[in-house]
């Protein structure tokens, strides 16, 4: 058993978008990831915590698991930028874990 | 004619009917704060038995009526052309109204627009609900309705959404807001009509219409099942949607010094769509006589003056993010889907009913 540093991006948003964040995920060579869907809480925007019908409320966890930390920079870059610094609800952040090398 | 005494019969059935005191029941359960809720994947459910019943029903009774009168094919063939029309008409109209007269901004008016232009389900399952009843009432020998009106559902929702993202995508681009969100009607038009309420009401649509064509006897075992429990599982419905209206009173707030106008807008416009699908309809029964009945015309003022609530928020979620949720989704769950149905709905019963002399 071999255990190596690697960096976790976490990303919190809204159901709606899962599907454009995993194409953008995947135009950057990220192609393994976790979603949890269902999950709830609330933000500053407030328009998190209404349940409502359908899709529109709910939000999704998804994490990825990346060996460099600068591409999983530029991953969270990338999803702050494209979603959640303009229109969407959501938070993103990297975690230090340590993850088994294939 | 309507006597005074069938009006009150008709609005007192509305008030009361199982299905309107469980929809009041979900706004009070939220109010008190009580735990009843209705779970994600059971809500899916009853929309899916519902949106079954309706496809079935119509296919079955279309094929029935087609066999009869071949002209009826024209008079669809019209109906679904008068709902494209309806589609683009209410969403680039309710745009307007709502941008000019109720001061939203152009990003709310616009995904706001979708909503009154596109269907809403909940509303053609009550109105569905009711118009079959007036039809078991009278027998088969009379036209009351035909059962097919809900299959205009895709023709009518699409081109509003469609047209209500682009026209707005454009307003935002005009006023240099905008590189928010890619449009591809190409994807719009894929999810309005392989999205499950359409693709899922239309199917269920042609299986009966083979069905009853080929099998009719196991059709008619197999609406035992669709047939009988439609208005139970309608009750259950419309406590979910009662739930969703009440947890979306408070949010109406939001409106600020705009609700005044916002709500005289929720109210009124859906009431004018509703009128002007009804007359579209009466004109094509002027056409085509003995085809269409008074129910007919009111499914028909359902689809055109319901607004949508599950699926057009999540279109424009997507389509026009710069829109805030905080003001359609309370004016389409908390305004004008319960208005539609406690005060629309008789409305437009009467009026079909003295059109029709029935």
């Amino acid at each position: 058993m071999k255990l190596r540093e690697a960096t976790k991006v976490v990303i919190i948003t809204e159901a709606l978008i899962e599907e454009q964040i995993i194409s953008l995920l995947a135009e950057l060579g990220v192609h393994a990831y976790t979603i949890f869907r269902e999950i709830a809480g609330e933000g500053t925007r407030g328009i998190r915590s209404g349940d409502c019908l359908g899709k529109m409320c709910s939000n999704v966890c998804i994490e990825v698991v990346i060996d460099e930390e600068a591409r999983a920079q530029a991953v969270i870059e990338a999803v702050y930028n494209k979603f959640l610094a303009k229109h969407y609800a959501g938070i993103a952040y990297l975690e230090n874990v340590r993850a088994f090398h294939h | 004619m309507l006597t005074v005494d069938e009006i009150v019969v008709i609005l007192l059935e509305g008030l009361f009917g199982p299905p309107m005191l469980f929809f009041a029941l979900g706004i009070i359960s939220v109010l008190v704060k009580s735990d009843l809720e209705v779970p994600a994947a059971m809500r899916t459910g009853l929309a899916m038995f519902l949106l079954a019943a309706i496809g079935l029903n119509g296919g079955s009774e279309a094929v029935v009526a087609l066999v009869k009168y071949p002209a009826l094919l024209a008079v669809i063939i019209i109906a679904a052309l008068f709902s494209i029309f309806c589609g683009v008409f209410i969403s680039f109209s309710t745009g307007n109204i709502l941008k000019k007269f109720a001061g939203l901004k152009t990003a709310d008016a616009w995904a706001a627009a979708g909503h009154y232009g596109a269907v809403s389900s909940a509303t053609l399952a009550v109105g569905v609900s009711i118009a079959a009843a007036a039809q078991e009432a009278v027998g088969s020998g009379i036209l009351v309705f035909g059962g097919w009106m809900p299959a205009l559902y895709p023709f009518m929702d699409s081109p509003a959404l469609i047209s209500a993202i682009l026209i707005g995508r454009i307003a935002l681009a005009k006023e240099g807001i905008g590189g928010g969100a890619k449009v591809d009607p190409k994807k719009i038009l894929h999810e309005g009509v392989f999205g499950m309420a359409v693709w899922l009401l239309v199917a269920s649509l042609v299986i009966g219409m083979l069905a009853q064509y080929f099998s009719p006897k196991e059709m008619d075992r197999t609406m035992l099942f669709f047939g009988d429990m439609f208005r139970g599982v309608l009750c259950l419905f419309l406590l979910d949607m009662g739930l969703a209206a009440g947890k979306q009173i408070g949010a109406l707030k939001e409106l600020g010094k705009r609700i005044g106008r916002a709500f005289m807008v929720a109210f009124i416009l859906p009431q004018l769509w509703g009128v002007m699908g009804i007359l579209g309809i009466y004109a094509l029964h002027l056409a085509f006589p003995g085809l269409l009945g008074w129910g007919d015309a009111f499914v028909f003022a359902t689809i055109a003056g319901g607004c949508s609530f599950v699926s057009a928020p999540a279109a424009m979620r997507a389509s026009i993010p710069e829109a805030n949720p905080s003001i359609y989704l309370p004016m389409a769950v908390a305004l004008t889907f319960p208005f539609n149905i406690i005060i629309g709905m008789p409305l437009w019963q009467i009026m079909c009913r003295v059109l029709w002399g029935a």
